[in-house]
């Protein structure tokens, strides 16, 4: 299934959302929200449906990442410099790894395994975010004005799996809703 | 910007970029294309007459939103291509769209340049039963068109039928049969390619050329006009606008005046569309020959 019909109520589902955190959240706002009737339209089902999810994702990992950059920086040049210098490089940075994984290394592993699928979105996704993780941990245990912004990445991601716990042990009312969501009145 | 390249490294960047780095990847090549200099000085022309009295530096800005929903409108449209996920749907007269589905003759859905046309036909194509007729103008540089033709052979449908205007008095003759079949037959209006009939139209105040064609179809084959638009409305989320039918009546006395007052008519309702979302009509050429410098 990839559209259903058009209920406000519906935009929230967990299936059109990615991170368990906001699975869990998209659960919680759909069970509290009274059913309505569908309006004209149609509402996909995909898991990068979730504008907030996304845009709040992208825009901590970019802060974060230039705090990242610009403590590195800050060992040879002052900060606020470092600072800008960090703000234009990072958005380049963070494109480094999907263009590594994309073009290297999934290439060759199809290779190897001879597959012929095309589709490296999770395997960047995957090789990304453990990228933000590892370096977060390092900023975690160093000194200076990146170590709050690296615990708390760390911490979304413990609440992360914690919520992924919970959505597991839901699974079976998450279908349901799901189902009823997608019945066409 | 031509080549085959683009499209190319678009269609990997929508198998490659995780979607929470997306909006950034947007940001940051929507920033890039401002340096494309040609296309650049094309929307901030237009700019010029739509929104009159503006700052050069506010349109530079807005030239930006133009390329930033341009940049997730052609992924949208890639997406659904590689990876068959569509955007959430939403309509602004429905009642004439549903008229439109529901009618057992043919219907030309004419439309801008705007959001993507063919995730419109797409949409089209999963909640009606008649049959799309797409014209299209055809890419200019070989490869591309070799690359969007093999990529519609695969991607689209039965239900959506592409033709690429190469051939103009034959694609016509096979437009007017589709219609008299009872197809529907979709076209963009607001731009003249070299060769193809014009009329004048107020847009904004300036004298500019709209095409006739669609008009002189619907003449021929006795069937209204839907001008439908698809507007962006958020992150794969589109609304599909369908205006009240524009009607051509059959008069071969008054032919020339029948077809500037259906032109005229258009003109109305996508200055009214183009004014609210400007920052969707992506035109990349200046558009309003008179205020040239």
């Amino acid at each position: 299934m990839t559209g259903i019909p058009n209920r406000p109520t519906a935009r929230s589902l967990p299936s059109r959302s990615n991170l368990a955190l906001f699975r869990l959240v998209g659960y919680t706002r759909t069970a509290m929200s009274r059913a309505e009737p569908p309006v004209p339209g149609m509402l996909a089902i995909d898991r990068g449906q979730n504008t907030f999810e996304m845009f709040t994702v992208a825009i901590w990992v970019l802060v974060a990442t230039t705090g990242y950059c610009a403590a590195i920086l800050h060992f040879w040049i002052p900060l606020p410099l470092a600072l800008v210098i960090a703000a234009i490089a990072t958005p380049i940075v963070l494109q480094i790894p999907f263009y590594s994984v994309g073009l290297v290394v999934m290439p060759l592993w199809r290779r190897i395994r001879r597959r012929h699928d095309r589709d490296n979105v999770p395997a960047n996704s995957f090789a990304t975010m453990a990228a933000f993780l590892a370096a977060s941990a390092w900023f975690a245990t160093q000194h200076g004005f990146a170590k709050g912004m690296a615990i708390a990445s760390l911490v979304a991601a413990v609440l992360n799996a914690a919520a992924a716990v919970m959505m597991w042990l839901l699974r079976d009312r998450v279908r349901d809703m799901e189902k009823r969501c997608a019945e066409p009145s | 910007m031509r080549g085959v390249f683009w499209r190319q490294f678009l269609h990997w960047a929508v198998l490659n970029v995780p979607l929470w780095i997306e909006p950034i990847v947007m940001a940051w090549w929507s920033l890039f294309f401002l340096l494309w200099g040609p296309v650049r000085r094309g929307v901030m022309h237009n700019l010029r007459t739509i929104k009159p009295g503006s700052l050069a530096l506010t349109n530079f800005f807005r030239t930006w939103r133009v390329f930033w929903n341009y940049a997730w409108t052609i992924t949208d449209n890639a997406r659904l291509q590689e990876t068959r996920v569509t955007p959430d749907w939403e309509f602004i007269g429905h009642e004439h769209f549903a008229d439109l589905q529901a009618r057992s003759g043919g219907a030309i859905m004419l439309t801008a340049h705007m959001g993507s046309y063919d995730l419109g036909a797409q949409m089209f194509g999963e909640t009606t039963a008649q049959k799309l007729l797409m014209v299209r103008a055809p890419e200019v540089d070989p490869q591309t068109r070799e690359f969007e033709e093999d990529l519609h052979g695969r991607t689209v449908g039965e239900a959506v039928n592409i033709n690429f205007n190469t051939r103009a008095h034959e694609l016509a003759l096979d437009l007017l049969h589709g219609l008299r079949q009872g197809q529907i037959v979709a076209i963009q209006g607001d731009r003249v390619t070299p060769g193809v009939a014009s009329a004048n139209a107020v847009l904004f105040g300036k004298v500019t050329q709209l095409p006739t064609g669609p008009f002189a179809l619907a003449m021929a084959a006795g069937v209204p006009i839907y001008p439908i638009f698809i507007i962006r409305a958020g992150r794969r989320r589109y609304r599909l606008v369908t205006c009240e039918p524009i009607r051509v009546d059959r008069d071969r006395h008054n032919r020339d005046e029948i077809l500037q007052n259906a032109v005229t008519r258009w003109a109305v309702q996508l200055e009214r569309v183009i004014a609210d979302s400007w920052f969707q009509w992506f035109t990349f050429e200046p558009v309003f020959e008179e205020s040239r410098p």
